[in-house]
């Protein structure tokens, strides 16, 4: 018994640290996934001729971290990333995407920030909650530990851009 | 073994059978590939049409399945991949990521699960492999088809899209189709083999009548029968030549028969030729032989006698040297004539030499009758023989011998009648004799005796004795007659009887007369030298000689040799010389006369008389034959006859010198009638010329 005491308590500690880091990574990987997300639905939009870059801004609270500006510099047909972190709403009139993560999620505040980018080529991305009933057009969901993405279509269509309608599939709920 | 019988089983059918067999195995042939092709096209198009259709839902998933991949969305692409449901052939479809690992796959129900162990392997090489099949592929492999359609996002690849589809029902499909197509082929090839049935015959009977038409043409060996076909097709040519070459054989087949008649008569002519006689139309000798076979053969084995004469005519050269060989013909051609008259429908004659003719009786039962045709030939034979107006005149010896009788060969049948008819010559001519044995003695005597007269004269065997002539009523000797004498060492004093008409047969008379004249002249020459004087010297001439071309000339030669005066040589010619073809002997008796030399008539009175000729002749003197002289005086008939004679010569102013005096009755007799001259063992007998020329007399007893 003593001598099998050693060695589980040896696989005790090792186990902590990656069982941590299996914690922290799943906590970690979901905005990493979800940059992902933001980063391939960039992909699969068809941007107006004029876009040089595709300017991936960030409006609120940065869950994403290092992983947004992962997104730096790579390339989405032909054209470059680059990321943003926005705090005036003026500034968001120079994205190409905009996550969006309002505080209070409400959506009165939502309302608030869209009107300002009504009719701009602006492809709008959240992860709060019900983010597309307020008229993001892409909202991240989690569903059964995996991430999703809703769409609200009618706001896309009120803009140049172009979802595939691939996109439109994968997504869970698209209104 | 199975391929040869086979053939021979082709080879065998007709031309019509061969036609259908093979179009039908052509059409079948074709037919066949047709099928075959079709099949294979339609297999080929079928699975390529399917592959092209996999190809593109393959591609079209694959491109439907790009944002699932990249947002890792395996709800997403498996309910994409579920599109495949549809597809009854895919029966499994799997996505995989950039690294080669199975994203999402989609099995269809019922498919074998095996698949799923040999996906990678098949979809990829490893993660390089991926890079490297930058290009989509598309296998078949037995059932299958595997494509491996590539999953592009951004012009990079981001996955690959891995299909399995099964098309086995492919195989069915086109089995089905294989059957229905052979099933049509199969339609088709009895509905054309029908058609070409009957189409075949069309072309077929202008071949079939074709070789109908030549099979009767062989068979009835007509070649006047024509082929009708003015088709311009190859049969019509063939036709047209067939006809061209009946038209040839036909044309030749007249001419040859036409050449073969030709020929046959040409031969028939030649065989004549072979066999018969121009001149007289008669068989020749060739046939005759062959004939003469026959009749012995048929003489032995049908018992019967057969007779062969054999005819020699008599005086026939005369009438050709004198009258010229178409004289001679035409008096060949009379004389067969006359003799077949005499012949019956089954005697059998040919001219079988110059002047020879042969008779073959067969059946013969009476050789009295035999001897009645031998007679009845002479007879007509011994008329005068009329030819452009001129008389002539022939007789005929015949020569009988008889089978079994005398012999069984034909050979020797041949001698016997040869020998009959010699003796018939000897005999005197004109006559029949009929073959005896005796025959081949006297034959084989007379041969004998043939031989030697040839070296009589060289050996000197031959003398000269003279027998006087004396006047009547003086008893002066006037004349000789010189008589051959032929002294055979051995055998003594030869008959005269026996050898000259051997000499006047074989031609030796002539070189014996020649010694005659030309002894006679030598001897004449002697006595004149011995004082001789008004003297004549007569010599015997035979008829043969003074038909000799050289007499003249050998009688002038011989004067001149001795130096005589033509005047002292008298000729002594027989009535029977006179008598025949008198045209040449009467110019060469008128030259003689001219010569000078004297003609006397030996043994007048004894042949068949013409007087005619005495008119003619420049006759000196007459000699009465022994034969009347000798019967005087018994004879009451002799004396009248000879007292004929006598009173007719005077008449003619010819002298008259009787022949045979042997008796002082005779030469009173003759002396009573005025008979000039005598001649006989009365005064003297013939004795040889020394004695003569030691104890010659000039005077004799009349009285």
């Amino acid at each position: 018994m003593r001598r099998y005491t050693h060695s589980i308590l040896v696989v005790f500690i090792i186990l902590i640290p990656i069982m941590s880091k299996i914690a922290y990574a799943r906590n970690i990987s979901e905005y990493k996934i979800k940059a992902g997300f933001i980063y391939n639905f960039a992909r699969f939009t068809q941007w107006p001729e004029s876009t040089s870059h595709i300017n991936i801004c960030l409006y609120g609270k940065d869950n994403f971290g290092s992983y947004l500006d992962d997104l730096n510099g790579k390339m989405i047909n032909g054209k470059s990333i680059k990321t943003k972190r926005i705090r005036v709403l003026k500034s968001i009139e120079s994205c190409n995407v905009v996550f969006l993560n309002i505080t209070p999620p409400d959506k009165y505040n939502f309302k608030r920030v869209l009107n300002k980018i009504k009719n701009k080529n602006i492809l709008t991305m959240s992860d709060t909650k019900n983010a597309t009933d307020y008229g993001v057009m892409v909202g991240l969901v989690i569903e059964n530990g995996r991430v999703g993405f809703n769409v609200n279509y009618t706001e896309i269509n009120k803009t140049e851009l172009k979802i595939s309608s691939q996109l439109l599939k994968l997504a869970k709920k698209v209104i | 073994m199975i391929f040869s019988s086979i053939r021979k089983a082709v080879k065998g059918l007709s031309i019509q059978n061969k036609f259908i067999l093979i179009n039908v195995s052509v059409t079948m042939f074709a037919l066949l590939f047709a099928v075959v092709m079709a099949v294979v096209g339609e297999y080929k198009s079928k699975r390529d049409f399917i592959l092209e259709a996999l190809q593109v839902q393959s591609e079209m998933v694959a491109n439907n399945t790009a944002a699932a991949l990249v947002f890792k969305d395996k709800n997403g692409a498996k309910q994409i991949l579920q599109s495949f449901s549809v597809s009854l052939k895919v029966h499994s479809a799997v996505i995989y990521n950039e690294t080669g690992e199975v994203f999402e796959k989609y099995f269809s129900p019922g498919s074998s699960i095996k698949a799923t162990g040999t996906d990678v392997s098949h979809a990829h090489d490893g993660r390089d492999g991926l890079q490297t099949h930058l290009h989509n592929k598309s296998t078949i492999l037995n059932n299958e088809i595997h494509i491996i359609q590539k999953i592009i996002f951004e012009d990079k690849i981001i996955g690959s899209l891995y299909l399995q589809a099964d098309i086995s029902d492919l195989y069915d499909d086109i089995i089905s189709y294989l059957i229905y197509t052979s099933s049509m082929a199969l339609i088709g090839l009895a509905l054309a083999s029908l058609i070409l049935i009957k189409l075949s015959k069309s072309i077929i009977r202008p071949l079939l009548q074709l070789t109908r038409l030549m099979g009767s043409v062989i068979e009835k060996n007509d070649y006047s029968i024509r082929i009708e076909n003015n088709s311009k097709d190859e049969i019509g040519v063939l036709s047209q030549g067939f006809n061209k070459m009946l038209s040839y054989i036909e044309a030749n087949d007249s001419k040859l028969a036409h050449e073969l008649s030709e020929r046959y008569k040409a031969q028939e002519h030649l065989d004549k030729l072979a066999y018969y006689d121009i001149t007289t139309e008669l068989p020749n000798r060739h046939f005759f032989h062959k004939q003469l076979d026959h009749a012995v053969e048929r003489s032995i084995t049908t018992e019967q006698k057969m007779v062969l004469l054999f005819l020699d005519l008599d005086n026939f050269k005369n009438v050709n040297d004198t009258a010229g060989h178409e004289t001679g013909d035409i008096l060949l051609r009379q004389a067969s004539a006359r003799l077949s008259d005499v012949l019956r429908q089954n005697d059998y004659i040919c001219r079988i030499g110059g002047d020879e003719f042969a008779i073959i009786i067969e059946n013969v039962t009476d050789m009295g009758g035999i001897s009645i045709v031998a007679k009845k030939c002479i007879e007509s034979l011994s008329n005068p023989f009329d030819i452009d107006g001129k008389m002539f005149f022939i007789g005929v010896s015949i020569g009988i011998s008889v089978c079994p009788i005398d012999t069984v060969t034909s050979n020797e049948l041949l001698i016997n009648a040869d020998m009959a008819m010699y003796e018939a010559k000897i005999q005197g001519k004109n006559n029949y004799q009929y073959f005896n044995q005796e025959m081949n003695e006297v034959h084989s005597y007379r041969y004998q005796l043939e031989n030697e007269l040839r070296h009589a004269i060289d050996k000197n065997q031959l003398e000269l004795y003279y027998q006087p002539q004396v006047l009547s009523e003086t008893g002066t000797l006037v004349g000789y007659e010189a008589l051959m004498r032929w002294k055979h060492p051995e055998k003594g004093l030869i008959p005269t009887g026996d050898y000259i008409p051997v000499a006047e047969e074989t031609g030796l008379i002539l070189p014996l007369g020649k010694w005659l004249i030309d002894t006679a002249c030598e001897h004449a020459r002697q006595l004149l030298d011995d004082g001789l004087k008004d003297v004549t010297i007569a010599i015997n001439i035979s008829g043969i000689q003074i038909r000799e071309k050289d007499f003249i000339n050998n009688i002038t030669n011989a004067l001149n040799f001795s130096g005589l005066d033509p005047d002292i040589l008298e000729i002594e010619l027989t009535e029977s010389i006179l008598m025949n073809d008198s045209e040449l002997v009467i110019k060469k008796v008128h030259q003689l006369k001219k010569l000078g030399i004297h003609i006397a008539i030996d043994d007048f009175g004894t042949g068949f008389s013409s007087m005619n000729y005495l008119k003619s002749f420049p006759v000196t003197k007459l000699k009465i034959d022994k034969g009347f002289i000798s019967g005087l005086p018994e004879s009451s008939e002799d004396e009248a006859i000879v007292r004929a004679i006598i009173a007719m010569a005077h008449g003619l102013n010819i002298n008259v010198i009787a022949e045979g005096v042997e008796s002082l009755e005779q030469v009173q007799i003759l002396k009573k009638y005025g008979c000039e001259m005598l001649q006989g063992y009365y005064h003297a007998k013939p004795i040889p010329f020394d004695e003569l020329l030691q104890s010659r007399q000039t005077e004799y007893k009349v009285y």
